[in-house]
Formats: C-alpha cells, sequence, structure tokens
C-alpha cells in the first residue's frame, strides 16, 4: 500500500497541488480578461471618444449647402420685405443673436445676393473669408468688411468680399453683371444698417487685377479717389454707366469677387451712394 | 497675391472678348493739342482760363517698326470732364465736351496733365508718355517752317477771306494755314467733323512736306521745336527728338493711318456733343495699341 500512500499523498497534494493552479489559472484568467475587458473597454471608450470629437470637429467645419440652408432660415426669421426695397426692414438683434459682428445687410434685386455683412473688431481681417456666420472654419466664409471701414459706411471707399461659391451662393451672382443687359436692368445695391437705410448705383462691373485696395490708395486724398474712379470706369472688358455720377461725397461701394479661372484677378462691382 | 515679378507679368495685359492682349511697348504715345487761347501758353497761366483744347490727336509713333499712326478725338467728345477752382482745388466732374479739360488746368502744365488724364482714361487706360499744346501763333511758324503746305480743297471752306470750293488747290502759307485748319461755319450742324477732316488732310500733307525736307536737313525738327517756344508747352525735350528723327526718316503717313474715335454727333444742349461708340472704340484701341497673346 505503500504506493497508496504515496498516491494518496500524491492525489491529495495533487489535489492541492491542481486546486492552487488552477486558481492561479483562473486568476491569471480573471486578470486577462480585466485587462482584455478594460483595454476593450478603453478602446470602445476611446472610440466614442473620437467619433464625438469628429463630430465636435465636422460641427465646427463650415458646409456650403448647409451654411446656405441657415442663411434663408436667417433671412426668413429676420428680413420682412417691402414692395420698396427702402422699406424693408432688417431684424438686426435676432441677426445678431447668431453672431454679434453683424452690423449690416446687402441686398441686390435681380440676383442671390441678400446677405448680412459681418466686420471682426477682434479678429485678423481675413477672419471672415474663411469662417462663416456661426464661426465655422471653411467655405463659404461671410460677405464681410475690414476694420479700415467704416460700419457706418461713411468711408470714401468701402470695400465689401465674398466667395465666389460655385453653388451660386455669397457673391458668385456679382459675375451676372458681365452681360451688359442684365447690368443695364439690375442697377441697384441696398445696405441696411440698424440706423438707416442706403440705396446705391452700379456704375461699373469689371475686372480688376489683385491689388490690396485699401492698401494702395489714400481715399481721403481727392487725387486717390480719383483715380480709382478712373481706373473703374476705363474698362474695356467690363460695363459701365458713365451717367451715373461718382463724388468723393457720394463714395464708392466695391463689391468684389473672384474670377474662377483667373486667380490674379477680382471682379469688381461698384455703386455710389444715390439715397 | 504678391506683387513680385515672378506672380505678375511684364507690361500691360487686357483681356478682350475672351482673348488675352498685350500693350505693345514699342509705341510711345504723344497727345498733341492745339490751343484756342491766341496769348502766349506760358503767359496764359496769368489770365482765367488756359484756353480751350481744339484740336486733340493722339500720334502713336512705333519706335521698334517706326510706324506712326493718327488718332483724331473731336473735341466735343463726352467724357468726365475734372472741374478745379482758381485755387486749383477740385470741386466736381460733369459730363462734357472734351475741349473744356483744358480749361480747368490753373498751369499749362496742370491743363495737360488733364487733358492726358482725360484721353487716357477715355481709351481704356492706354499709356500717353509725352504731350505738346501748342497755340494758334504756332501754326504760321510750323507751317512757313517748312516752306508751306499744298492742299486740294475738300468742300467750302474760308481762308484769308477768299472762299474756296472742293477741288481748288491752294499753297497754304502763313495765316492761310490756321484759316484753313480753323474754318467753321458754327451754324452748320456738326461743322466741326468737316473742320477734323481738314486737319487730318493737313497733317497727311505736312507730314509729307516736312519728311522730304528733314531728309535734306537733320537739324530741322529741333530748329522748328526752338522757333516754337513761347507758343507751345511740352514734356517732350530736345534729346526726344534727336533721338526720334533718325528713326522716323522712312515713315510714310497715308489715310489709313488716321483714325477718329468712333461715334456721333449730338445736341443735348446749345453745344453739339460728340457721343462716343463705346463697343467701337474697343475694338480700335485692341486694333490701334495692343497685339494678341498666342
Amino acid at each position: 500500500m505503500g504506493y497508496d500512500k504515496p498516491d494518496h499523498k500524491n492525489y491529495v497534494r495533487g489535489r492541492k497541488k491542481s486546486s492552487g493552479e488552477i486558481g492561479l489559472f483562473v486568476a491569471i484568467i480573471a486578470i486577462v480578461i480585466i485587462i482584455a475587458g478594460a483595454g476593450i473597454g478603453y478602446y470602445i471608450y476611446s472610440s466614442n471618444q473620437e467619433k464625438k470629437s469628429a463630430a465636435a470637429e465636422k460641427a465646427k467645419k463650415a458646409d456650403p449647402e448647409e451654411t446656405q440652408e441657415q442663411y434663408e432660415k436667417l433671412k426668413e426669421q429676420v428680413a420682412v420685405d417691402a414692395e420698396d426695397p427702402m422699406f424693408r426692414k432688417i431684424d438686426f438683434e435676432a441677426a445678431q443673436a447668431t453672431n454679434p459682428d453683424v452690423y449690416a445687410w446687402i441686398w441686390i434685386p435681380g440676383t442671390n445676393i441678400d446677405y448680412p455683412i459681418l466686420q471682426s473688431e477682434t479678429e485678423d481681417d481675413a477672419y471672415y473669408l474663411n469662417h462663416t456666420i456661426e464661426k465655422k472654419e471653411g467655405l463659404p466664409g461671410t460677405i464681410y468688411t475690414e476694420k479700415y471701414n467704416s460700419k457706418e459706411f461713411s468711408s470714401p471707399v468701402t470695400v465689401v468680399y465674398g466667395h465666389n461659391m460655385k453653388n451660386g451662393s455669397m457673391f458668385a451672382d456679382l459675375h451676372k453683371f458681365e452681360d451688359k443687359a442684365f447690368f443695364d436692368a439690375n442697377p441697384y445695391v441696398y445696405i441696411y444698417t440698424p440706423n438707416r437705410t442706403l440705396k446705391y448705383h452700379i456704375f461699373s462691373a469689371t475686372p480688376f487685377d489683385d491689388r490690396y485696395i485699401l492698401g494702395n490708395y489714400n481715399f481721403t486724398s481727392q487725387n486717390d479717389f480719383e483715380k480709382y474712379l478712373d481706373e473703374l470706369r476705363s474698362t474695356i472688358n467690363g460695363n459701365v454707366n458713365m451717367n451715373v455720377n461718382v463724388m468723393q461725397q457720394t463714395g464708392i461701394l466695391t463689391l468684389s469677387t473672384c474670377i474662377a479661372d483667373s486667380p490674379n484677378e477680382r471682379f469688381l462691382v461698384n455703386a455710389t451712394w444715390e439715397e | 497675391m504678391e506683387d513680385t515679378p515672378e506672380t505678375r507679368k511684364e507690361g500691360l495685359f487686357i483681356t478682350y472678348k475672351g482673348k488675352e492682349y498685350q500693350y505693345n511697348e514699342d509705341v510711345i504715345n504723344f497727345l498733341c493739342l492745339g490751343i484756342d487761347n491766341s496769348t502766349p501758353v506760358e503767359q496764359a497761366n496769368e489770365i482765367k482760363g488756359q484756353g480751350l483744347a481744339d484740336a486733340i490727336i493722339l500720334v502713336s509713333i512705333n519706335v521698334e517698326s517706326g510706324k506712326i499712326k493718327i488718332l483724331a478725338v473731336p473735341r466735343d467728345t463726352y467724357v468726365p470732364v475734372k472741374m478745379y477752382n482758381d485755387q486749383g482745388q477740385f470741386v466736381g466732374e460733369k459730363n462734357m465736351q472734351l475741349t473744356l479739360q483744358y480749361y480747368y488746368g490753373k498751369t499749362a502744365k496742370d491743363s495737360c496733365e488733364l487733358m492726358v488724364n482725360a484721353v487716357s482714361n477715355l481709351l481704356f487706360k492706354v499709356p500717353i508718355q509725352r504731350y505738346c499744346a501748342i497755340n494758334l501763333e504756332a501754326i504760321p511758324i510750323l507751317n512757313d517752317a517748312i516752306g508751306g503746305v499744298d492742299v486740294q480743297v475738300l468742300g467750302d471752306v474760308e481762308v484769308s477771306g477768299k472762299l474756296y470750293h472742293a477741288g481748288d488747290n491752294i499753297h497754304l502759307q502763313g495765316k492761310m494755314a490756321e484759316d484753313y485748319i480753323r474754318d467753321r461755319n458754327t451754324d452748320e450742324f456738326a461743322s466741326s467733323m468737316g473742320r477734323l477732316e481738314r486737319q487730318k488732310q493737313y497733317m497727311t500733307n505736312y507730314f509729307a512736306t516736312a519728311m522730304a525736307q528733314v531728309r535734306n536737313d537733320l537739324t530741322l525738327p529741333v530748329s522748328i521745336y526752338q522757333s516754337l517756344q513761347g507758343n507751345m508747352y511740352t514734356n517732350i525735350s530736345v534729346e526726344d527728338i534727336t533721338y526720334l528723327v533718325p528713326e522716323m526718316l522712312d515713315v510714310t503717313l497715308t489715310a489709313e493711318d488716321m483714325s477718329m474715335i468712333p461715334g456721333e454727333v449730338t445736341q443735348p444742349d446749345d453745344h453739339e456733343a460728340y457721343m462716343v461708340d463705346s463697343e467701337q472704340l474697343k475694338e480700335l484701341v485692341v486694333n490701334f495699341f495692343y497685339t494678341e497673346v498666342l
């Protein structure tokens, strides 16, 4: 029975040993499971986080179509149309709830151009070239002016910028003024501010080089003003109405956009204050 | 966006009807003005107004090909005229006859520069490098310096109190030249256009006679230039002349080299106005001053 004992012992020891091994095994499994679980958990957690931040990123990135829809909604919300464009009302308080940098509104009857104008006091001047009204980065940007221009439209020359969007939004419709018949039939631009409504008469629509207009001239100088005016009217490939009297006092409103296949040129529609 | 030579093409480019054109840099443009003010041009500074620009002619010389072209601008061409007061302050702008722009200069220099700007604007910013304003006194001097000019009369014209008819031949001397290019019946509608035709004819004949004379005596242009002092205001220098004369010895001037701003005479008020046909003018300017970029 000498076998039994050791067998028994062995058995007992074996049992003991084996139960200890199993415990260790279970522990290891458990640890593996825990670690794996934690890993998976972390993975799930982190991938969720990634999804969340991607969604957050997406929310911050601008989308031209979406932005245009929002503009349509905003227009419905803040614009009260009237038979005479001079009596159209814009609810600036409501518009400024979207972005306090909204300070004016532009409408050109006969075109899609019916947008708020923004100007940032704190950001770089090119900020709104690349940020929407909701401050999302990217196209279509906004219709904007630089801080060198008075928000009362009292500068001798005010330059308003807007992208030439493929979907026809923003300032794309300025290109309609390349057509002489359209130019003749749609002569007015309306600017609304919280204080008043300004009617501008279009006198020139022309391709122009890409020089930085407000930096190239000192428009408080009569000479510089006349020089710019002469250049806008002496265009061989644009449209001009020589019967509009343009003075420093009535100023020039220059609406500037890009030309699709000509990166070194801009297309300018120019008007002067009439009433 | 930067204005570096790499990003900006050298020279003046325009796109017209979908094609790209470059301004021909070999061409120098001279704006020649005949001033209706019989006081010496330089003394005119003291009297109010500089007078009127009665004859306005753009002479384009291609120094490379030696070709010369002349563009006549009717004096009544309706353009935005920049107005200045006696102190030389800008007071505004009004669509008026181009001839009036000369009046608003405080000095002959101002007047010439205003005319250069107005004509350059009219021609879609064609650069005008030189100008030359002569008054009426200069005409007999210029005429007689080359021994007088022969013309065959184009239509009824009064010269030295005598009426000539189409086809008559006259050898113009002294004051006769002035009469021939200035006579105008103001009672007759568009009479300044008939005068413009005579001015073109006189110029062609003058040029042919002058060229023959200059080939015999290369110093003639400089002596004419000097004889005009007091009756001329210009930014053309003697150096410019001595540079240009040898370049131009073989130049001929024919009627085809002369053009006129396209348009039509109307009468918006008491005075006639010449309304430019701007589409035709664009065509003319492109053909006259630019070459297609291929």
